[in-house]
């Protein structure tokens, strides 16, 4: 992803120079409101951009959001609630990978509803599903949030292994990432 | 005190709405409803309403839903002029709809190549049409002003997993709708239910063998109740088809109550 800029009514972010070797793992960090989520919807396609947004040599920017091969885990941890959790994880992979339902210890959740599901078990199926789907890029916002001491070392471990490009954000700077995009409120240091 | 302020005007319209609806009833009496329930021609001509209502309730969830969810995404570039097109039957006096529906159906119509095999007139069909010309703004427009405050975060996460807006549309949105489906159907249906306008030029009275013969929808013979025999069989008829919109409204509300 090379120089782009995202536009919203009253707001604009960027020029952003950003180019992310492949399974790289990149976290971008900075205070709340300094435009970390508004950065991963910019990529994801729900805010207008200006500027060249690539994957692989393809430009994506006119894609939509199904098409671009980016994976969204939203900050928010609610899940689907009329869904049970093997049919999200259906809607990444119809053909999901067992192994990865057992490393997350998933199994005992597979009936269970999406309104049924705590804060942090709603976060793990929704890491589970990103990391299951065949996007190339995988956005997490805030991914270790409502995960207990005992799951964010393995979700941490399992998304540093992935082949997938991860774009994570949070609020401070974690040393086990590949790069790192300080975002401030003063443009110029980004 | 001067919250009360406030509240008065909640009292002063509460009483409006519901004192002719207690007059109505007081002056018909209990007798009257059985008197009227026992009318076989009112039975026919409400099963009738009620069928026509439902269905035209149902081209709404089917049409209205969708057409609602792409307007409130702005999934064409003329969203808003569509979404004033679709709006303008609530200013279209309802006789003017009824007019309008029968001439495009007509032998005068330009398009009457294409609609020669349907007609509307005094035909179930017809009353669903016009059922529907009228109820859909209304369910259009709630429903849109619901998907635009619905928490779009099931649909982004859903879509970046790979599965496409209408996949998204089935089976997220929709089935998550389903009690403010239930709600805005229930007064789609009121409307549709209430009808008169646009019916008594369409289907003054509608045969549909065998269920039904020269039966007339509800509305229309009240009216003609009221026209031809005075005030007091209108009354009973009146508050019988009250009777039933509120049982109806009632068990909607519970329903939609639960689909939550």
């Amino acid at each position: 992803m090379t120089d782009f800029e995202i536009v919203r009514e009253g707001f604009q972010m960027g020029p952003i120079n950003l180019t992310i070797d492949d399974h790289q793992k990149l976290l971008v960090y900075g205070l709340n409101g300094v435009g970390k989520t508004t950065l991963l919807l910019g990529i994801l396609g729900t805010l207008k951009t200006r500027g060249s947004l690539m994957i692989d040599e393809a430009e994506i920017s006119s894609f939509p959001i199904e098409k671009r091969g980016v994976a969204y885990q939203p900050a928010n941890p609610a899940m689907i609630p009329h869904l049970k959790v093997k049919e999200i994880l259906k809607l990444a992979d119809p053909y999901h990978d067992n192994q990865l339902v057992k490393e997350l210890k998933l199994a005992a959740l597979l009936d269970v509803k999406g309104d049924k599901l705590s804060a942090g078990q709603a976060r793990l199926i929704q890491i589970a599903a990103v990391l299951l789907s065949k996007a190339k890029v995988v956005l997490l916002d805030e991914p270790f949030s409502f995960l207990s001491e005992e799951y964010r070392n393995s979700v941490f471990d399992l998304i540093m292994n992935d082949r997938k490009v991860v774009i994570a954000t949070a609020q401070e700077r974690d040393e086990r990432f590949d790069a790192f995009l300080h975002l401030t409120r003063d443009p110029a240091s980004h | 005190m001067r919250e009360k302020l406030l509240i008065l005007p909640l009292y002063f319209t509460m009483a409006v709405f519901l004192v002719p609806i207690a007059i109505l009833f007081y002056l018909s009496g209990l007798s009257g409803i059985i008197t009227a329930f026992s009318d076989k021609s009112f039975i026919d001509s409400l099963t009738l309403t009620f069928l026509a209502a439902i269905a035209a309730t149902f081209v709404n969830v089917l049409l209205g839903t969708p057409v609602a969810y792409s307007l409130a995404r702005k999934l064409v570039r003329w969203e808003s002029s569509a979404y004033d097109l679709l709006l303008s039957p609530i200013s279209i006096p309802h006789t003017v709809v009824g007019i309008m529906l029968l001439v495009t159906f007509s032998p005068i119509s330009p398009i009457y190549l294409l609609t020669k095999y349907m007609n509307p007139v005094n035909t179930f069909f017809g009353m669903v049409l016009a059922m529907f010309f009228v109820s859909a703004p209304i369910y259009i427009m709630a429903m849109k002003e619901y998907f635009e405050r619905m928490d779009q975060v099931h649909e982004l996460f859903t879509m970046s997993l790979g599965n496409d807006r209408l996949k998204t549309f089935t089976k997220v949105v929709f089935p998550m709708s389903s009690g403010s489906i239930m709600r805005v159907s229930m007064i789609s249906l009121g409307r549709a239910l209430s009808e008169f306008g646009s019916l008594i030029i369409l289907s003054y009275t509608v045969t549909m063998a065998p269920l039904f013969s020269f039966v007339s929808p509800a509305t229309v013979f009240i009216w003609y109740k009221y026209e031809t025999y005075g005030l007091l069989p209108a009354l009973r008829y009146s508050s019988a088809m009250l009777l039933i919109s509120m049982l109806l409204t009632l068990f909607l509300y519970l329903a939609s109550k639960r689909a939550d």
